[in-house]
């Protein structure tokens, strides 16, 4: 079955149409995007449960416009008064702007957005409808995965089971333009807690997709890889800090795609210089196994849709070919500013706030090896699995990778041996340049259950990934 | 629109009790690229959250099941309808054990004073670049790439069918400011957040010329060499963070969870402590502070508690429903955080070989295990004769191997939702060197 534009966009178009139309006689460009996004979050636990609306969700609009230099936008979420709202933009656009220069600031100048005629719409696609679903069959499902968890092993002293379902909807209307589109995905997180010895350990799974309710599905298998891992935690070492062989497993290999180059060429930052990547365009800067993609219509996942938050169509980007930087991942102002052709990575946290160029669906294509052959190749390291956070630093190349634990390997095998946390760092060229080996796409795995930040705000939601890859890391 | 939502939830045979939360935010934004203005942007929205509650008795047990729904200013009353009876249900399967809302009292909180509640906001954001930007020459060889201003006014209401009814407003403004300097071979930078909740125009400044002065430092730095087995001295943000460890030992919540095992009167430091003990409280009220407010999320009244003494659990910080679970009085929810200052003057513990850390791409501190780390973008190492600015590498540690032996210092520093000790010397670090 296929998701639905929400009845309210619906219902709204005209309006908002009438309203682009009549705010076009005073501005060169006029756009409106909207969105009314539905979502449920449940969560349970040994001691409570919940049920709530997903953070995801919102109804509200935002207006741009063209004040004569550059860009303005204001965000609002009731259509009661439309004069109000004209009256709003244009005290932001004209009012505040002669303020400001009065006030000896500049503008800086951005030329006018010139778009081609376009109407479109895209409904994502799902087997059983998440909605429909009545809550308390999801929360007893939860409630026995839970259970299942908390049999595992007499350590565990919780086992937490979350499920998300968000149905998106938006439409983006300009003189030009007249979008719609609706997508729907379902997201799940288990987490297994355990103490010894005083000493609480805990690791997770997640897994998402553009999905309905099957997804639960996917989840009873799920409860034995991660009773399995937070058990081994439990009597988990401490790295000694040092240079190790690495196999990383695949949301590690994608937690690198999306630190190193991900962040590292949204262009955006190339408008304020503030990303290295920028001056490598054309060069080397991995090994020659390394191939990474990102796009809307790259993979089907959370990062997937038809339009931006700028109105801007999803495209799928080279970013890495066979070693050489080739392309950056573009919003729309910012491809104006460099004249380039925005990428349709232009997204807002919602429709509260600014749009940046992000990314959406973001992985290391596959290459030839086997996860066996890699193991074998290594007589010193780890492969390391899962991961708590990352974060990027485009400007000077560093990575920093908070992972759940490192398995050694030692001459090939496994050893039995557990490191945790481990703290991947370095230099991202280094990195990326040692990769020797990388699986096949029979190991790609892509998922998408947190949300990105730049630097500390501005949430999205995107997938990561990748297959297995082999390179030599810096842990601590 | 509450009145109409209020009446509705009253007609409603399946709402056993409810809790509503409408915040009412205008903003202005400025986004800058160097000195000059790219975008513009204001917001004016109104959010309403309500909350659900249906008690029931499941073999004997009292237990109350909530659901929480987000009610936009352009729904129909029919549709807020459908919302109630959808949170309903949902509510009806939540099994948490039985707790009371909050009751209106006769508290009267202070008024939080900001200059941004007075005037334009314009006006105001215009003085925040002036200040900011009259800050960029101060330091010879740094400037300033880039920076975002936001100003929010809030007014919040909470209203519970309990008999509660409180507003209070809030305001608060963040800077994200980029420096960037350029050392022999290539640029550099720092990124800093700035968070505010009153108009400082002297915070504003000082805190300008640290950063340019921290990222000028970053161009001199060389990458972190191997080393081992020498304190470390966290400054800044990541105090506050090393802290909050200790703030999540009072959490009845997790207590309740059985994910912590504190109880009031243990040490929470464990091992013989020979250093400086932790002494704490949460705070309603702190200057400057985008956390300060006299109710939290459920409207309970909010004042000063003492938590923990010389690493001695006092009491924990329980909102209403954790405090009911754990049969004690409640604190309310509280986000401003002061810890008392240690025994040792900072040039005290300056003294001999050790690394003080300046920036991190990101420290984090695992509340749950006490892990912490973070990959240092700057820092400065000093051999005992010498100081060398000092950037890349990493530092991981646990918080019970650590607390045995660490040194506060008398000197305080405040930042947003904290005041507490300037630095802080901790051992048994482990450090990715190149």
């Amino acid at each position: 079955m296929k998701a639905k534009l929400s009845e309210y966009l619906t219902n709204q178009k005209l309006k908002i149409k009438e309203l682009v139309a009549d705010l076009s006689k005073e501005f060169k460009y006029v756009s409106i995007l909207g969105a009314d996004t539905i979502g449920y979050t449940y969560g349970v636990s040994r001691t409570t449960s919940s049920v709530g609306d997903s953070s995801w969700s919102e109804r509200g609009f935002v207006i741009r416009v063209y004040n004569g230099i550059n860009y303005s936008e204001y965000s609002f979420n009731s259509l009661d008064n439309l004069e109000n709202i004209k009256s709003r933009i244009k005290e932001i656009s004209v009012s505040d702007i002669t303020i400001l220069k009065e006030k000896g600031i500049i503008l800086n100048k951005y030329p006018l957005i010139d778009e081609d005629e376009l109407t479109d719409e895209f409904y994502s696609e799902y087997d059983q409808d998440p909605f429909a679903v009545p809550s308390e069959e999801k929360l007893k499902r939860m409630t026995e995965l839970m259970n299942i968890g908390l049999q595992k092993d007499e350590h565990f002293i919780d086992f937490r089971v979350s499920y998300e379902e968000v149905k998106i909807s938006k439409i983006f209307i300009s003189t030009k333009k007249d979008l719609a589109q609706s997508i729907l995905y379902t997201n799940m997180s288990i987490v297994g807690i355990a103490r010894k010895d005083g000493n609480v350990k805990y690791d997770y799974t997640g897994f998402s997709g553009l999905i309905g309710f099957e997804i639960f599905n996917q989840a009873k298998d799920k409860i034995d890889i991660v009773a399995k891992s937070v058990i081994s935690l439990l009597d988990a070492k401490r790295v000694k800090p040092g240079e190790y062989e690495i196999i990383c497993d695949p949301s590690v290999s994608g937690l690198i795609a999306h630190e190193a180059f991900g962040h590292g060429v949204e262009m955006d930052m190339f408008v304020k210089n503030r990303a290295k990547g920028q001056e490598f365009i054309g060069k080397e800067v991995a090994s020659d196994k390394v191939n990474m993609r990102d796009g809307a219509k790259s993979a089907v996942e959370v990062g997937t849709y038809l339009f931006d938050d700028e109105g801007t169509l999803g495209t799928d980007t080279l970013i890495i070919e066979n070693s050489i930087l080739k392309s950056g991942i573009s919003d729309l102002l910012s491809a104006l500013k460099l004249g380039t052709v925005p990428t349709g990575n232009g997204r807002r946290e919602s429709f509260e706030r600014k749009a940046y160029a992000r990314m959406t669906n973001t992985f290391f294509e596959g290459g030839n090896d086997s996860l066996d052959d890699m193991v074998k190749s290594v007589k010193k390291g780890y492969i390391l699995e899962g991961y708590f956070s990352g974060m990027e630093d485009p400007k000077n190349w560093g990575i920093q990778c908070v992972i759940a634990k490192g398995r050694e390997i030692i001459d090939g095998k496994f050893t039995g041996v557990v490191v945790s946390p481990v703290l991947l760092t370095g230099y991202v060229p280094d990195l990326l340049k040692s990769i020797s080996m990388v699986s096949t796409n029979n190991d790609m795995e892509l998922s998408g259950t947190g949300a990105c930040g730049k630097g500390y705000k501005e949430w999205v939601k995107t997938s990561t990934g990748g297959t297995y890859i082999k390179a030599v890391g810096r842990l601590g | 629109m509450l009145k109409d939502i209020i009446k509705l939830l009253k007609n409603k045979t399946n709402v056993d009790e409810f809790k509503i939360t409408e915040t009412v935010t205008t903003s202005t934004e400025l986004f800058f690229i160097k000195d000059e203005l790219n975008l513009s942007r204001g917001k004016d929205v109104t959010h309403i959250n309500l909350t659900v509650y249906r008690n029931f008795e499941i073999e004997g047990k009292k237990l109350k099941g909530s659901s929480t729904t987000k009610i936009s200013p352009t729904m129909s009353i029919e549709e807020i309808s459908d919302k109630v009876d959808n949170a309903s249900l949902s509510a009806s399967f939540v099994n948490n054990e039985y707790y009371d809302l909050v009751e209106q009292t006769d508290d009267i909180p202070k008024e939080i004073k900001s200059k941004f509640s007075e005037g334009n906001v314009i006006e105001h954001i215009s003085n925040l670049v002036k200040d900011l930007f009259s800050e960029e020459n101060s330091v010879v060889g740094a400037s300033i790439n880039s920076c975002e201003f936001f100003i929010n006014q809030k007014h919040i209401r909470i209203v519970n069918s309990n008999g509660l009814d409180v507003e209070y407003k809030s305001y608060s403004g963040q800077i994200e400011l980029i420096t960037e300097a350029k050392s022999e071979t290539e640029e550099v930078e720092l990124f800093e957040v700035l968070d505010f909740s009153d108009y400082n125009t002297s915070w504003i400044k000082k805190s300008v010329k640290q950063a340019l002065i921290k990222t000028k430092l970053r161009a001199e730095a060389t990458p972190l060499k191997k080393i081992k087995d020498i304190p470390v001295i966290l400054t800044g943000e990541a105090v506050s963070t090393f802290f909050s460890y200790y703030a999540a030992k009072t959490s009845a919540q997790l207590v309740y969870q059985g994910i912590s095992q504190s109880k009031i009167g243990d040490m929470i430091q464990t091992g013989d402590i020979i250093g400086d003990k932790v002494t704490g409280s949460s705070i309603p009220e702190m200057e400057n502070s985008t956390y300060s407010r006299y109710y939290d999320s459920d409207g309970y009244f909010l004042k000063e508690v003492p938590m923990i003494k010389e690493g001695k659990l006092l009491r924990y910080l329980a909102n209403k429903r954790f405090a009911d679970y754990l049969n004690i009085e409640p604190t309310g929810a509280m986000r401003n955080i002061v810890i008392e200052g240690g025994s040792k003057s900072i040039q005290e513990l300056k003294k001999g070989p050790h690394l003080e850390l300046f920036n991190f791409s990101d420290f984090q501190m695992d509340v749950l295990t006490g892990n912490f780390g973070g990959e240092i973008r700057l820092g400065m190492y000093f051999d005992g004769e010498t100081s060398i600015p000092i950037t890349l590498g990493s530092i991981t540690g646990n918080a019970k191997k650590v607390e045995q032996e660490m040194y506060f210092s008398k000197k305080l520093q405040k930042l947003n939702g904290f005041i507490g000790p300037k630095i802080i010397k901790i051992k048994n670090v482990s450090m990715v060197g190149n």
